[in-house]
């Protein structure tokens, strides 16, 4: 453990120490402190004791924890910031997020990809308090048009559900190119169903 | 199944989950749990622990998990529940 963190763990890092209850690897905690590693960016998906520790032994710049989980650690950890906050306040920043968002950040950083899309903060109040989420505006993305959209495609069309549903998100990763039409018949039947109402899709 | 190309290292650390818990092996130590928030209550004395764990108290060297006390991880220690066995057939 002394040659992996001295090896691995340098000042400035984000260290993720995962374990969801289960299988917590104190001993690596615990190693980061005794080596004094410093300004090092804590990240996990639930609050945990180990990084209570990590704060209280003084190696983090920020913590990047998932808020208000609903494991029994996490009430630990908050009391815990609490304490913290009366001595290292100064040193320490917290951001939370979301276990959607959360596996949002980490796929791109594991993938070498700059960023990862997300909808589930769309509409709250969570990007102004967050400067690292961005609003981004998708190109073909027939659900977030909603009701802006002036007419929508008819019931009937020339291929089946599954297989549109799969050409449209294949078109939201820009993937794929919708077909000509949106893979929508169009004539008169479409005209007409079209003005009958916009949610006739 | 991690793939190797994601791993960097791999450590031997008996206990090294402790006071978390790995199935089947160690127990959850939950009254360390508890005494972790009566000690994160005053912060002057989590710091200090935190320290001390970052010297020599906690170490997780097989030293340690003697100056610890046997008794303390049988307490700890789950009784056997084995999986059967499972007949993966024979194939030529």
């Amino acid at each position: 453990m002394r040659d992996a963190v001295a090896d691995l763990v340098r000042d400035g890092d984000t260290v993720a120490i995962e374990g969801f209850t289960h299988l917590i690897c104190f001993a690596a905690g615990h190693e980061i402190i005794r080596q004094r590693k410093r300004d090092l960016t804590l990240a996990r998906m639930t609050p945990d004791v180990i990084y209570d520790q990590m704060i209280a032994g003084g190696v983090r710049e920020q913590a990047d924890l998932l808020a208000g989980s609903a494991t029994p650690a996490s009430d630990r950890c908050t009391r815990s910031d609490a304490a913290s906050r009366t001595t290292i306040r100064s040193r320490s920043r917290s951001r939370s997020t979301r276990t959607s968002a959360w596996s949002a950040a980490t796929w791109p950083a594991r993938s070498n990809l700059p960023f990862f899309p997300i909808r589930s903060y769309y509409e709250s109040d969570i990007p102004t308090v967050n400067p690292k989420i961005v609003p981004m505006t998708v190109a073909v993305r027939r659900r977030d048009r909603g009701l802006r959209r002036p007419a929508a495609a008819p019931r009937r069309r020339d291929r089946p559900r599954a297989t549109r549903r799969r050409e449209r998100r294949r078109a939201d990763l820009g993937l794929a190119r919708l077909p000509e039409g949106g893979g929508v018949r169009r004539g008169a039947g479409h005209r007409r169903r079209a003005r009958r109402s916009w949610r006739n899709r | 199944m991690i793939p190797g190309v994601v791993v960097d290292a791999v450590v031997e650390e008996p206990f090294a989950c402790h006071p978390s818990f790995a199935q089947g092996y160690y127990d959850r130590d939950n009254a360390f749990y508890l005494e972790w928030d009566r000690i994160a209550r005053d912060p002057g004395d989590a710091r200090g622990l935190a320290r001390r764990n970052g010297s020599t108290t906690w170490r997780r060297t097989p030293s340690t998990v003697e100056k610890w006390g046997a008794a303390h991880w049988d307490a700890l220690r789950p009784g056997d529940a084995m999986s059967g066995q499972v007949n993966y057939g024979r194939y030529a």
